[in-house]
């Protein structure tokens, strides 16, 4: 893709991603999830996740999975909240270029 | 390079980095292993190398808390800090005041703005954290001197059983050979009866003996899962105790 992705744009994908999950999902999948959208080289999620995670907006918790505890991830009311807000942020924001591209604002 | 060499590798890398965050970052990747379906080679390729991963890692450590901008015309990425990781390591810290604090306006654009970060001081948080140290350094002695003599006092006690039950076994070994000789060697003067009393004894002291060894067995195997909890013990204090320094200095 020629456009890149900022760090907000990512966090806002990742966010929808796991809050799409209500039981919580885990790194892998998110990772090839966010993979479908947009470009994204396999290492650069775990850092995402970590902040993410740090900053309160997802929560972490083991579960056994064939034998092994696999780290879920989940989304907070805080990471829903900020979720929230990149939306509408990103609304406003697509709506505008949009407008530019389609030739409705005018100066 | 096998999964395991990766991780080996991958871990020699993080050895800079916090303990907790290596951990964190280590048990992500080993799942990523499990999780992925294909041979350790097609996720290594697709992983990239350590070396990169170990980068990316430190860089979203370091890069915490800095700040890109969020403006009217949507989000900026901080320039000058885009690598092989494209521009997703720039950080936008837009996160940790909006759910307490008035800094968004959800209505009114206009005041979306650059977040402040904190000011923290350094040079006074490290002053702070030597003062607080030394403070607290009696008790800090007090406590390692105590898990110390705990740790010895336990690996002696150890030590001393095992030591002791050999003792018993040559012992008894010594007794019942020293026993079954005499026994046999006075059946002139002291008769086949009394011979044969003592020659009872030495097999029982053999017995003793073999019991005894098989005690020792039963106890090396305990002893062999009793020390790395021991181990385990004197790590989770000595994290208790120092870790409360180390999360001060990642979050400084």
């Amino acid at each position: 893709m020629i456009f890149n992705t900022g760090a907000a744009l990512l966090d806002a994908i990742v966010l929808a991603i796991v809050s799409r999950q209500m039981s919580g999902t885990y790194g892998y999948k998110i990772t090839q999830e966010v993979r479908q959208v947009i470009e994204l080289s396999e290492s650069t999620l775990y850092p995402v996740l970590r902040r993410l995670q740090k900053d309160e907006c997802l929560e972490v918790f083991d579960q056994q999975f064939d034998g092994r505890n696999r780290r879920y991830y989940k989304i907070t009311e805080k990471g829903r909240a900020q979720l929230n807000l990149y939306i509408s942020e990103w609304t406003s924001y697509s709506n505008k270029i949009n407008q530019i591209f389609e030739g409705g604002i005018v100066g | 390079m096998t999964r395991t060499e990766y991780m080996n590798r991958l871990e020699q890398l993080l050895s800079t980095v916090p303990e907790t965050e290596r951990e964190e970052a280590l048990s992500y990747y080993s799942d990523y292993f499990e999780d992925a379906n294909g041979s350790d080679d097609e996720v290594i390729a697709s992983l990239g190398s350590p070396e990169e991963i170990a980068e990316s890692i430190k860089l979203g450590l370091s890069d915490n808390g800095e700040g890109g901008v969020f403006t009217e015309t949507g989000f900026e990425s901080r320039e000058g800090k885009k690598d092989e990781l494209g521009s997703f390591t720039a950080i936008e810290k837009i996160i940790g005041e909006e759910s307490t604090g008035n800094k968004y306006s959800y209505g009114n654009k206009s005041e979306l703005r650059e977040i402040p970060e904190p000011q923290v001081n350094k040079n006074d948080r490290t002053v702070l954290m030597i003062v607080l140290f030394i403070i607290c350094l009696p008790m800090i002695i007090g406590v390692l001197s105590t898990v110390f003599g705990l740790v010895v006092g336990a690996i002696s006690t150890i030590f001393g059983i095992g030591v002791g039950l050999i003792g018993a076994i040559v012992g008894l070994f010594g007794s019942a050979i020293a026993l079954v000789i005499v026994g046999i060697a006075t059946i002139s003067q002291i008769g086949l009866n009394a011979s044969l009393v003592l020659i009872g004894a030495g097999l029982i002291c053999a017995a003793l003996g073999v019991f005894c060894i098989w005690l020792e067995g039963a106890y090396i195997y305990l002893v062999k899962k009793l020390i790395p909890l021991i181990i385990r013990f004197a790590k989770w204090v000595w994290h208790a105790i120092f870790g409360i320094f180390k999360k001060e200095e990642v979050n400084a």
